[in-house]
């Protein structure tokens, strides 16, 4: 727990939380309008900002966004915010002059009236709609066009776009009530054959499929009351995307849900009709250090057993076979230039090459993802540490990576075990040509 | 061919030397964006058209800008046993009577400005060569402490031979193969090197902590994005001595354990991104970058971004958004890019000035640069002196040196009788300081006492002509076209004080308006996001309360003071 | 711009996202325009949001969703070119192209820009008419050169 001073008061607080969410639970409230409690802070209104000191410096922070640190001295009303708070308010006014909720945050702040020229704009830019579009619904339909002054927020071109869901959390987040996606996407909606007209909730990817059997009047729908009773705030916040569950730890090994795997420990993603491919988590673990490779030329063809590429690390190679057939268009240059990325970022910037398969529909059904991707490498992990114990006598850690030095301490005979049991299973007669990495620059 | 060991690097430099010195005579051209706008590429052509012609055996270079690009074409012609001859707004007319006077030995005589380096050359005497002064005694040059700008317009920029004969590369070869990584920071930690893209953050600080955070990859970031008008510096660095700036991003890489760098580079600069990718190429070819740099096992590669033209971009977390392929909306601080930047990995953000003094400071120790500057300022800073002086251009002086020294003796002081109004130091976000309390010295604490800052190092001149309202008024105007919009008080606010200023320039507007503009200002100041809403309100209060009559004869007649 | 091509400048920068600065940078350096068929065609094969794309297309100045000139004329109108008369010198360029800042010519040969800075302070005013700039400019100065320029065109 962390204790620090708020107005005087001394708060406790748990790491990781920021100075408005203690100075909420404790009885301080602070103005603010770009915040919202489900979101990542913005930190763009600037209302929030309070005066902090920390190792005898004071200076403003958005308190939306500042971590809680042992023993800061936190004050949220001095003359200095005052003041730059009803500036700042009187700027909202003079944009939104006919906003019910502007008007009444400047009257809070003391302010009743604009000293500039007035805009008519309904819209303060906090920027809510955009970031629950984007990073909640992870739809994007609307973003911040242009810069400075002459920034809004709209659609491409400013028309109605094909990616809105009609979700409404955009409405819903919107301390104006100016924006109106959802109800200019529902119109047009109406207007929509019988088969396309799917309801909001699959568009958001709660249920599978149902149509919608109320022309699009969701504020009488009992599905959506349902939704909304659930969730307590709008629906979409409690929506759990593939994304999030991306990515498992098997044992200590890393798998990644949004890709292929094979059994000689590559990875495949498909960009565009060709097969981006890079070593995996096990097989990373298990050389420890990549120090240099060799690779195959570009225009090559391949079949499955054919030998890909050849890594070195720690004293020790290891040889991929290539997963299907295909033709390799692109090494990374990325690893043309440092061959460790191979390491340190295997699953993004480590990526090795392209290849170009001959039949892209077979690749999907032959390789292993999702589940059997699971199933296998937990089966991998349970036969490696098996193996380990057997050849080497000793117990590697079953929650921690394997050591950085394995393949360096790791016997040749062990080491060739490990190689024909996990990597190579057959080797085919043909003769690939693996190229250093100096005779592709 | 690919340097290995110090026996290669003696080898090119001998190349180096020979090129530098050779032995017939040879002509140089100042072929950078500057020299190109003045016609530089048809003074080339028409030598080479000369040389056929003629058939006079003659080395024809290319070089990059001094920092004086007014002075632009500029020629250095080199004689068998004459120094160097640098000559001026040379004309594609005067080519054939150069030519003429080469074959025939007789040193031209149209647009010789000066020697360089006269003492080290012994000679037959010359008596025109008496007449002569030397680069070192010649306005503008004059009075410099030209380090970082040393062989800008002297060497072939491209030349790996003619930069490892001016000591280039030692440095960083010392480093990669006798120095380990902490060493190399603590050398730039004892130099007290300082950012010098406008912050002024110490760099060795910076780099300590950048090589303290974990992280599985850290990033170089050379933030060539130079928004500031009136700053050209970074430009004449990168076409003028681009290896220069490659090695000290490689020791910075060195130095944090990073080994990927990028160079963010201002969109404007359209003749620099192809110049600059040809440096990387020549650069890796001789092992320069890339895989195994000069045999020490160490790899860093190198590419250059080009930016989408977006002063904000010049912020260090704004950069970095662009960089990822987003908006330039700088972002919330903390967490600092040392610890979650490009990424979220541990990143450093270096100015092209800064970097480049990190080779001559390993190169000569962080105990030698010590003695360069002021007390809590070292080294040297690169003036982009403007306006209304009689030799506008870069002028790198110790930091410490008199302002009033720099306007009045180096820049030549007011052109055509006028004299000074007011100096704006650090454009554009520094103040406008009267002509009464110019006598001030040029580093960071000094200037912060009288309220103003030194930022990149652009020096404004303004003569008794110009109006403080109307530049004022165009800084502002500035600042809205460039505000990224994200934050109230900089995109609603500096926008209203451009409005108010417009009404007050008209003569629209009084007294309470001036009130409103310090409000505003102050706010804008204190609240905003970044440094661009935070900076914009300096000059402008500054200049309300320094300038008072300028603003009573707009309030009173709509009308400049002079004009009133 | 046709998909196929499209489709090889994106492959090129190995369809990352933290590229599309330099994507756009040669589409717009081709097509003289990013129109709504190139960026939703961008979008898709990076695997963004439209209007992302859309939104980077119009926060650069760089970059512009209107058909540009076939020339540009970018008017620098930094503080150095502004103290040594840079107004004047656009004005010429507005009366003379007879369209204003940030428009172009009905017949799409020209399109006027401000811009602020080309790094050429001490030879200001500048203006650079797409790759190649002229410096020490004034009121005469620009006018002879848009004569040629102009005339060049035709």
């Amino acid at each position: 727990m962390i204790t620090f001073t708020i107005d005087d008061q001394k708060v406790s607080a748990e790491e990781g939380s920021t100075v408005f969410k203690v100075a909420r639970e404790n009885g301080i409230e602070i103005p603010h309008l770009c915040f919202h409690k489900d979101m990542e802070p913005y930190g763009g209104c600037r209302l929030c900002m309070v005066e902090i000191t920390e190792n005898g410096f004071t200076r403003l922070h958005p308190s939306c966004a500042f971590p809680v640190k042992e023993n800061i001295v936190v004050k949220t009303d001095t003359e200095r915010l005052r003041k730059g708070r009803k500036i700042i308010a009187e700027l909202l006014l003079a944009r939104c002059p006919d906003v019910d909720s502007v008007i009444n945050l400047a009257e809070s702040l003391g302010v009743k009236e604009a000293r500039f020229k007035k805009l008519n704009s309904n819209c303060v830019l906090c920027g809510q709609c955009v970031r629950v579009c984007r990073n909640v619904a992870q739809v994007g339909a609307i973003d911040f066009i242009n810069r400075g002054k002459n920034r809004y927020v709209g659609t491409p071109f400013d028309l109605p776009s094909d990616d809105c869901i009609g979700c409404g959390s955009c409405h819903y987040v919107c301390p104006t009530g100016s924006m109106n996606m959802e109800y200019e996407n529902v119109l047009r909606w109406r207007n929509l054959p019988g088969t396309l007209r799917k309801c909001r909730y699959m568009r958001m990817g709660f249920i599978p499929h149902k149509m919608c059997p109320n022309n699009y009047r969701c504020w009488n729908c009992e599905l959506d009351q349902r939704m909304e009773d659930l969730a307590k705030t709008h629906p979409i916040f409690i929506l759990k995307h593939a994304r999030e569950e991306e990515k498992e730890t098997i044992g200590h090994f890393e798998i990644r849900f949004d890709r292929f795997y094979h059994e000689g420990h590559v990875w495949m993603k498909r960009l565009n009709g060709l097969m981006r491919l890079g070593i995996d988590d096990f097989a990373r673990q298990i050389i420890g250090w990549v120090d240099d490779m060799r690779l195959p030329s570009v225009g090559t063809t391949l079949e499955p057993g054919d030998i890909l590429f050849e890594i070195s690390g720690n004293e020790k190679k290891l040889l991929f076979h290539t997963p299907i057939p295909g033709e390799i268009i692109y090494i990374n240059p990325d690893i043309l230039d440092n061959p460790k990325l191979a390491s340190m970022a295997p699953y993004e910037r480590g990526w090795i090459l392209s290849i170009e398969p001959l039949d892209i529909l077979r690749v999907s059904k032959e390789l292993l993802s999702g589940r059997s991707a699971k199933e296998w490498l937990k089966h991998e992990f349970n036969e490696f540490h098996d193996m380990v114990r057997q050849e080497t006598e000793a117990e590697l850690p079953l929650d921690k990576p394997i050591p950085k030095d394995f393949a360096k301490t790791v016997g040749d005979d062990t080491w060739k075990k490990i190689h024909k049991r996990f990597f190579i299973k057959k080797r085919k007669k043909k003769k690939v040509k693996l190229h250093h990495i100096e005779d592709f620059q | 061919m690919k340097i290995k060991n110090m026996k290669d690097l003696d080898k090119v430099k001998e190349i180096g030397m020979k090129s530098l010195f050779p032995k017939g005579p040879q002509i140089r051209i100042s072929m950078s964006t500057c020299g190109l706008a003045l016609g530089a590429d048809d003074l080339f052509q028409k030598i080479t058209e000369e040389k056929e012609k003629t058939g006079i055996r003659i080395s024809l270079h290319q070089t990059g800008c001094s920092g004086f690009c007014d002075l632009e074409p500029m020629a250095i012609v080199r004689l068998p046993g004459k120094p160097a001859l640098l000559y001026t707004r040379v004309t594609v007319e005067s080519v054939e009577q150069i030519i003429q006077d080469i074959q025939k030995k007789k040193i031209p005589q149209k647009g010789l400005f000066c020697t360089i380096g006269s003492d080290s050359v012994t000679a037959m005497p010359d008596p025109v060569l008496n007449e002569i002064p030397d680069y070192q005694d010649v306005t503008p040059f004059k009075g410099q402490h030209r380090m970082l700008l040393e062989n800008c317009g002297i060497i072939d920029p491209l030349s790996v031979a003619e930069y490892v004969a001016m000591a280039g590369y030692s440095a960083l070869f010392k480093a990669l193969h006798q120095m380990r990584p902490e060493e190399v920071i603590k050398e730039v930690v004892e130099s007290g090197l300082r950012g010098r893209g406008g912050a002024w953050f110490p760099t060795g600080f910076k780099w300590d902590m950048a090589s303290k955070s974990s992280g599985d990859e850290k990033f170089v970031i050379c933030n060539a994005d130079e928004g500031d008008p009136g700053a050209y510096k970074d430009r004449t660095i990168m076409e003028g001595n681009p290896l220069k700036l490659f090695e000290g991003i490689v020791l910075a890489g060195y130095a944090i354990g990073s080994h990927h760098g990028i160079i963010y580079l201002r969109e404007e600069y359209h003749h620099t991104f192809g110049f600059l990718n040809t440096a990387i190429e020549i650069a890796k070819r001789f092992g320069l970058l890339g895989k195994n740099i000069l045999s020490s096992g160490f790899n860093f590669s190198l590419n250059i971004v080009r930016g989408g033209g977006s002063y904000v971009c010049g912020e260090e977390t704004a950069l970095m958004d662009s960089l990822e392929g987003e908006v330039g909306d700088p972002r919330l601080r903390p967490p600092f890019p040392i610890e979650k930047g490009l990424w979220a990995r541990p990143t450093i953000v270096n100015n092209v000035e800064t970097l480049s003094n990190v080779p001559l400071i390993i190169q000569n120790g962080g105990k030698w640069y010590k003695n360069i500057g002021t007390e809590k300022a070292k080294g040297t800073k690169i003036l982009s002196v403007i306006g209304n002086v009689k030799h506008p251009g870069l002028y790198e002086v110790p930091l410490g040196t008199n302002l009033k020294q720099v306007i009045f003796e180096m820049a030549g002081g007011p052109v055509n009788g006028k004299s000074i109004k007011a100096v704006q130091v650090g454009s554009p976000f520094g103040t406008f300081i009267p002509a009464d309390k110019l006598d001030v010295s040029l580093d960071p604490e000094a200037l912060r006492e009288i309220g103003s800052m030194i930022g990149s190092g652009v020096i404004v001149a303004l003569d008794q002509d110009a109006c403080i309202v109307d530049i004022l008024h165009h800084l502002l105007t500035f600042f809205v076209e460039e505000s990224c919009g994200k934050c109230v008080p900089c995109r609603e606010g500096v926008s209203r004080m451009e409005e108010l200023m417009i009404e007050i320039y008209n003569g629209r507007a009084g007294m309470k308006e001036l009130d409103i503009l310090n409000e505003l200002g102050e706010t804008a100041r204190d609240f905003s996001l970044c440094a661009l809403g935070g900076g914009a309100p300096a000059p402008i209060l500054n200049g309300i309360k320094d300038f008072k009559k300028d603003f009573e004869a707009h309030i009173k007649t709509g009308k400049c003071l002079r004009f009133s | 711009m046709e998909k196929e091509k499209i489709e090889k400048i994106v492959n090129k920068h190995r369809n990352e996202k933290s590229a599309i600065l330099a994507i756009l940078h040669e589409v717009q350096a081709e097509d003289n325009q990013l129109n709504a068929e190139s960026l939703k065609y961008i979008a898709l094969l990076l695997g963004v949001p439209y209007a992302n794309v859309f939104g980077l297309a119009t926060f650069y100045s760089a970059f512009s969703t209107e058909k540009r000139g076939k020339t540009l004329v970018r008017a620098c109108d930094g503080i150095s070119c502004h103290i040594n008369g840079a107004e004047e010198v656009i004005e010429v360029l507005k009366s003379k192209l007879n369209i204003e800042l940030g428009q172009t010519t009905w017949d799409e040969a020209f399109g006027l820009e401000k811009v602020r800075c080309l790094g050429l302070c001490s030879i200001s005013p500048n203006v650079s008419f797409n790759d190649r700039t002229y410096s020490n400019l004034n009121k005469e100065k620009i006018l002879g050169i848009l004569q040629k320029v102009m005339g060049d065109s035709k």
